[in-house]
């Protein structure tokens, strides 16, 4: 009966980490935009950029040039999705950083970041947050933030955006 | 509420001249009369005001994008009402634009957002709705306007389809016309419609940088403007009224000013330029133009509606 029990509770436990691992997420994205003028201009994109999958809020600022994406709960930001949309809606996208939680790991010898819940792998360039990481824990999930660059080494299967960390955390 | 009150008392002492550059052979000049707003979300404060109409009973409705919400206003400037909030269900509102006010006094609010028209009464209680997302006859993205003309149809600036159309009073689908380009009868984002003393349509093709003009079956006429910053070119020309003359105002949005034509298209005199002092804007987005010559411009960016009037010499 207590071995029942065990095996219940630690198959509840697996259950919980698995669901929070669901909760993680692109959940933030900001990017640059060039071309924007007006509220007609700025409206617009923010219509287009919702319709964007896993958008729930969507803040355009005029003057920066910039606009700053947040998901829905317990969604992701499609990034792929957001230069097309913001290209069809007649600007022109710039760089693009976000915050996401995943794991880090290893695909054919190169550092990737898997964001979880999803499918999304980005390749990761080495820096010294990715060492300074890497060198004292390898603890998952973590939340990182950084940009991302349009590249990916021949043969890799992974997302077509390179990402650069900025900042990399152990969530709890 | 206080606000509004100094800032009557400061408009009541501020009846300033503006400048307006003028050919010497027109008469007309355009004079500062007062101003009311101010950046808020309390009533009677404005947050991005994008869209402005008259009913014809002293009363002035604005579009507080900003704030996803209408405002209706004394044309002094006084408080009355407010309706609506963010959202997509009946009476809330994403982004409402250039709204108007149609004969029988009820308003027809088109939402960015939403890709649909909303029409209240004059208390700002829902009446009913059109449009849905799409590029078919009488689908909607981005309707930026409702303007009437003398047969009460409604006509919609269609943003991203890059055309205007035509519906009956209730939102029946009757026609459209243009498409995406440059040539003429083409349009880049058209922003805003209106239609003159002879049933023409004068359209605001925003980012052509001109105002084109239709007959009232929808076929070209004539075009005018260019981008640049000489009078006579327009950076993003955003929204046009006629006052009873058949004058015509374009509100030039990225030159923080307003430019009067005579019906032909040729060049008058402009008012208005980029800072936040009486008479001056901060990119300006709609205007609207009562029978005594008093003229309302949205000032987008000082969250504000500037008053002026027409002085016929």
């Amino acid at each position: 009966m207590k071995t029942l029990k065990f095996f219940a509770l630690f198959a509840l436990l697996v259950l919980a980490l698995s669901t929070n691992q669901t909760f993680a997420q692109v959940e933030r994205v900001e990017m640059r935009v060039d071309g924007l003028a007006c509220p007609f201009c700025s409206y617009g994109l923010e219509k287009k950029l919702k319709e964007v999958k896993g958008v729930d809020k969507v803040t355009i600022y005029v003057d920066k040039g910039m606009a700053v994406l947040t998901s829905k709960k317990m969604q992701s930001i499609n990034v792929e999705q957001l230069e097309p949309v913001v290209v069809a809606a007649g600007f022109t996208p710039g760089p693009i950083s976000l915050t996401a939680t995943g794991a880090i790991s290893e695909k054919n010898g190169a550092p990737v970041f898997s964001v979880s819940g999803t499918d999304i792998m980005f390749m990761l360039k080495n820096n010294a947050q990715l060492e300074k990481f890497r060198a004292g824990s390898n603890a998952t999930p973590v939340k990182v933030t950084g940009s991302l660059a349009k590249e990916m080494p021949q043969g890799h299967q992974a997302h077509p955006y390179t990402l650069t960390i900025d900042k990399v955390e152990v969530t709890k | 509420m206080k606000r509004l009150l100094s800032t009557g008392l400061g408009l009541g002492l501020a009846l300033a001249l503006w400048g307006c550059e003028q050919r010497p052979q027109k008469l007309t000049r355009i004079e500062f009369v007062a101003q009311f707003g101010g950046q808020g979300n309390a009533p009677g404060q404005l947050n991005e005001p994008i869209g402005i109409a008259l009913d014809g009973a002293d009363h002035i409705y604005v579009a507080d994008a900003g704030n996803q919400r209408i405002q209706k206003f004394t044309t002094d400037g006084k408080f009355i009402l407010t309706w609506g909030m963010q959202g997509s269900d009946e009476g809330e509102l994403d982004r409402p634009i250039h709204l108007s006010v149609s004969a029988d006094s009820l308003v027809y609010v088109p939402e960015y957002g939403n890709d649909r028209v909303q029409v209240f009464d004059a208390n700002g209680k829902f009446q009913f709705t059109w449009g849905k997302t799409g590029k078919a006859a009488g689908e909607l993205d981005a309707p930026g306007t409702v303007s009437f003309d003398g047969n009460s149809h409604a006509l919609v600036t269609d943003f991203y389809n890059h055309r205007i159309q035509i519906f009956d009073k209730r939102g029946n689908f009757i026609s459209q016309f243009g498409v995406e380009g440059h040539e003429n009868g083409q349009f880049y984002y058209p922003t805003d419609v209106a239609v003159d003393q002879q049933s023409n349509f004068l359209v605001a093709d925003a980012y052509n940088h001109r105002v084109q003009k239709f007959n009232a079956e929808g076929n070209f006429l004539k075009n005018w403007g260019r981008q640049g910053k000489a009078p006579g070119e327009f950076d993003v020309a955003n929204s046009l009224a006629f006052d009873t003359a058949g004058r015509i105002y374009v509100v030039d949005f990225a030159n923080h000013r307003v430019q009067v034509f005579d019906a032909e298209g040729n060049f008058l005199l402009q008012f208005g330029a980029q800072g936040s002092g009486n008479g001056q804007f901060e990119r300006p987005t709609d205007i609207a133009i009562d029978v005594q010559g008093v003229i309302y411009v949205a000032d987008w960016g000082n969250h504000r509606i500037q008053k002026f009037r027409i002085v016929e010499s």
